[in-house]
């Protein structure tokens, strides 16, 4: 109800202001008539010269470059950027994947023969022959 | 009190009720085509945003002034490219007339009279009649009908150019608004950009509450 006064409200207002909007509408017909026709002798004119009215304005292809220096800069940025979290990521999971292995429990009080069975011993000497071990 | 010291009839209330109803929906209509012509502008003015966002985002322009004047250049570019179409009807139509005059040699022919033109398809109707009542002169009835609409042969080719000059115009006043909305737009971007604020237009809950 209330959306629906509000239109009626801005009907009224619309009808009220109604010679003022006709008249600005007029002036910029007015305007935009002449502006078409200034316009109509600027293309005829960029014709001759090899100039397309279609085509950019300088300020629009030099903003275009800009434009897509950036995107390429943003996107090699973007790469790195990547490149490090990705290795980040992986150096990450190594660690997790090493830390999620079961570590041998090494008990202070027990002795692993084992162990030393198998560190590396002393070459053997082999005594020539006729010599005295 | 006075209200109720005025005695209607039945058909006077039935038709002030009738009349009231068609008061209240002509308005209502009127803020609904306002609403849907504002709305139309916005969509056109979306068109500048499209138009200036590489320069924007390349910071191409270090003061306001130049980023109007761009925008301005812009704007009038599109519109010329835009309206051509209409401009080509309204000019075909203005030389229709032209050479129209010149072969009947009715130079100064009016295409809306009401006798060979295109007001020979609307009624026409008297004067509203009067009468002087204590020396004013008020309106004492309807007034009644001096033509019907009826079709006219040497009324032809009017019943042509008008039409066509009237799709043309709007056609054209369309483009108008839609340039006068992107000028719009471009002014409110260039202040939005370039115009540096200590205090935000808007402020926020946060602002308010402290």
């Amino acid at each position: 109800m209330l959306s629906f006064l509000k239109v009626f409200a801005r009907g009224i207002i619309v009808t009220l202001l109604l010679p003022i909007i006709v008249l600005v509408l007029a002036c910029y017909m007015v305007y935009c008539l002449v502006l078409f026709v200034v316009m109509f002798f600027k293309a005829a004119i960029g014709f001759f010269k090899g100039n397309n009215i279609n085509a950019d304005l300088p300020e629009d292809l030099e903003a275009r470059r800009i434009v897509l220096e950036k995107e390429k800069t943003d996107a090699q940025a973007k790469d790195a950027l990547n490149m490090i979290y990705q290795g980040m990521a992986q150096g990450m999971a190594q660690a997790a994947f090493n830390q999620a292995q079961p570590q041998p429990q090494v008990r202070p009080d027990v002795i692993d023969y084992l162990a030393s069975e198998n560190e590396e011993k002393e070459p053997e000497q082999i005594p020539f022959e006729g010599e005295d071990r | 009190m006075i209200l109720a010291a005025i005695k209607l009839s039945e058909n006077t209330k039935k038709a002030l009720i009738i009349f009231f109803l068609i008061f209240i929906i002509i308005f209502v209509l009127i803020g609904y085509i306002s609403l849907a012509i504002q709305s139309g502008m916005k969509k056109q003015g979306s068109k500048a945003d499209a138009m200036l966002a590489n320069v924007v985002k390349a910071e191409i322009f270090d003061n306001e002034k130049k980023f109007r004047r761009f925008g301005i250049k812009k704007n009038a570019r599109v519109f010329y490219v835009e309206s051509r179409i209409p401009f080509l009807i309204i000019l075909g139509c203005g030389l229709a007339y032209l050479l129209y005059c010149l072969f009947t040699a009715k130079w100064g022919y009016n295409p809306f009279n009401k006798v060979d033109g295109f007001g020979t398809l609307f009624y026409e109707f008297s004067e509203w009649p009067k009468e002087k009542f204590f020396g004013i002169n008020l309106i004492s009835g309807w007034p009644s009908i001096v033509t019907k609409p009826h079709f006219e042969v040497p009324a032809i080719f009017s019943y042509i150019l008008v039409p066509v000059l009237v799709v043309g115009t709007v056609w054209f006043l369309l483009y108008v608004l839609a340039y006068i909305s992107r000028s719009i737009r471009i002014r409110k971007i260039a202040r939005a950009i370039y115009r540096k604020k200590l205090v935000p237009d808007e402020p926020t809950n946060l602002t308010n509450n402290q």
